[in-house]
């Protein structure tokens, strides 16, 4: 077996000392193992892509930074990760509610494509719309629990909340994209 | 198994969605064998799986080349500058952090220590995400109170042990 296909189911405690050792090629796997996961979760807390790949990197870029002092067996290294990219999250959206409009990045509008009558597009317009309102602690524990699959205790860790908070998150985010969904859906029809 | 009735069986759905292999390990036995006789609960997982069917269509992209080449030149540029560490699984560098080195041994505690974790937090914010320098820029107290609330966030991992104290802080500057 050769050292790049053994590297590759290296656990991310062994990779993460051996890149703190100086060996990129344990960064090489980490990155490929983790950065679409964070990616995905930027991607649908911010529904800007932009955003999402600077949070991602950002994340990644920490991990870099603080892999010398990880403590393998103490903390799961993607439990860390993702909270550190939800953090990340957390302030891009409080920047941009903060800053002047000028400023803030353009908001990824896909009315124009969803008015070329495709179903398809007019649901997922609907969906994003719908995630973007929820509040950021509602959309971050559905991101974790629903497309993730996190569990409640790792949803709980990664958003610093107990685990019966993440119940209450998951149940009042679901309810209000329920009633959100099916008032623009209404909406949609009546235009 | 524990009793399930449709009120809770209605709360899981509504939480979890219709995937009752997701739902609660304790739980699931009591509300599949309740789903197969309840109407009622077989038109709960029906609402549920339609709001699961619509959020699932919401892919997100696979990471991009260019994207992945940043973040494996950031991982190159860190370990340019940073000193290389001892691989030892168990051992931790001994070497006080910044924060130890500024605060002395005052330890992590936020409530102590908040105002200078406010300061690093402000110093980190100079730090580009390629890890280079940035021209400094003011900050407006808006952004020195999402600096705040950011830290105390990322603290409570630290709290729990697992994660050391100024490891962030220490890391972002050294590259100042």
């Amino acid at each position: 077996m050769s050292a790049a296909v053994s590297s590759k189911d290296e656990d991310d405690d062994a990779l993460l000392v051996r890149f703190a050792a100086g060996d990129q090629s344990a960064a090489r796997v980490l990155a490929e193992r983790h950065t679409g996961r964070v990616l995905a979760v930027a991607t649908r807390m911010l529904n800007n892509p932009t955003d999402a790949e600077d949070v991602a990197q950002e994340a990644m870029l920490r991990a870099w930074k603080n892999a010398a002092d990880w403590r393998p067996g103490e903390a799961k290294f993607s439990t860390w990760l993702h909270k550190v990219a939800v953090n990340l999250c957390y302030d891009r959206l409080r920047k941009r509610r903060t800053k002047p409009l000028e400023d803030a990045p353009e908001p990824i509008d896909e009315r124009a494509s969803a008015q070329d009558g495709l179903e398809a597009n007019d649901k997922m317009t609907i969906l994003k719309d719908a995630m973007m309102e929820l509040p950021e602690r509602q959309r971050a524990a559905i991101q974790l629990s629903h497309y993730e699959e996190k569990s409640n205790p790792e949803t709980a860790e990664i958003l610093g909340v107990s685990v019966e908070a993440v119940e209450s998150l998951l149940s009042r985010g679901r309810r209000a994209l329920r009633t959100a969904l099916a008032d623009k859906r209404a909406l949609l029809m009546e235009t | 198994m524990s009793m399930m009735t449709f009120e809770r069986f209605d709360e899981l759905a509504g939480t979890y969605g219709a995937a009752m292999d997701l739902w609660p390990a304790n739980e699931q036995a009591a509300a599949k064998a309740f789903a197969t006789t309840s109407t009622e609960a077989k038109d709960a997982l029906a609402r549920e799986r339609a709001l699961d069917e619509a959020m699932d269509a919401w892919e997100a992209p696979a990471p991009s080349e260019a994207l992945m080449a940043r973040i494996l030149g950031d991982a190159a540029e860190v370990a340019a500058i940073a000193p290389v560490a001892v691989a030892s699984p168990q051992a931790k560098s001994e070497k006080p952090g910044l924060f130890a080195r500024l605060f002395g041994d005052m330890g992590w505690r936020p409530a102590g220590a908040l105002a200078a974790c406010l300061a690093i937090a402000v110093v980190a914010t100079q730090i580009g995400p390629n890890g280079s320098n940035t021209a400094p820029t003011p900050l407006t107290e808006a952004e020195l109170a999402q600096h705040a609330e950011d830290t105390e966030i990322l603290t409570a991992f630290f709290d729990d042990g697992l994660f050391d104290d100024e490891d962030l802080f220490e890391t972002d500057a050294e590259f100042l």
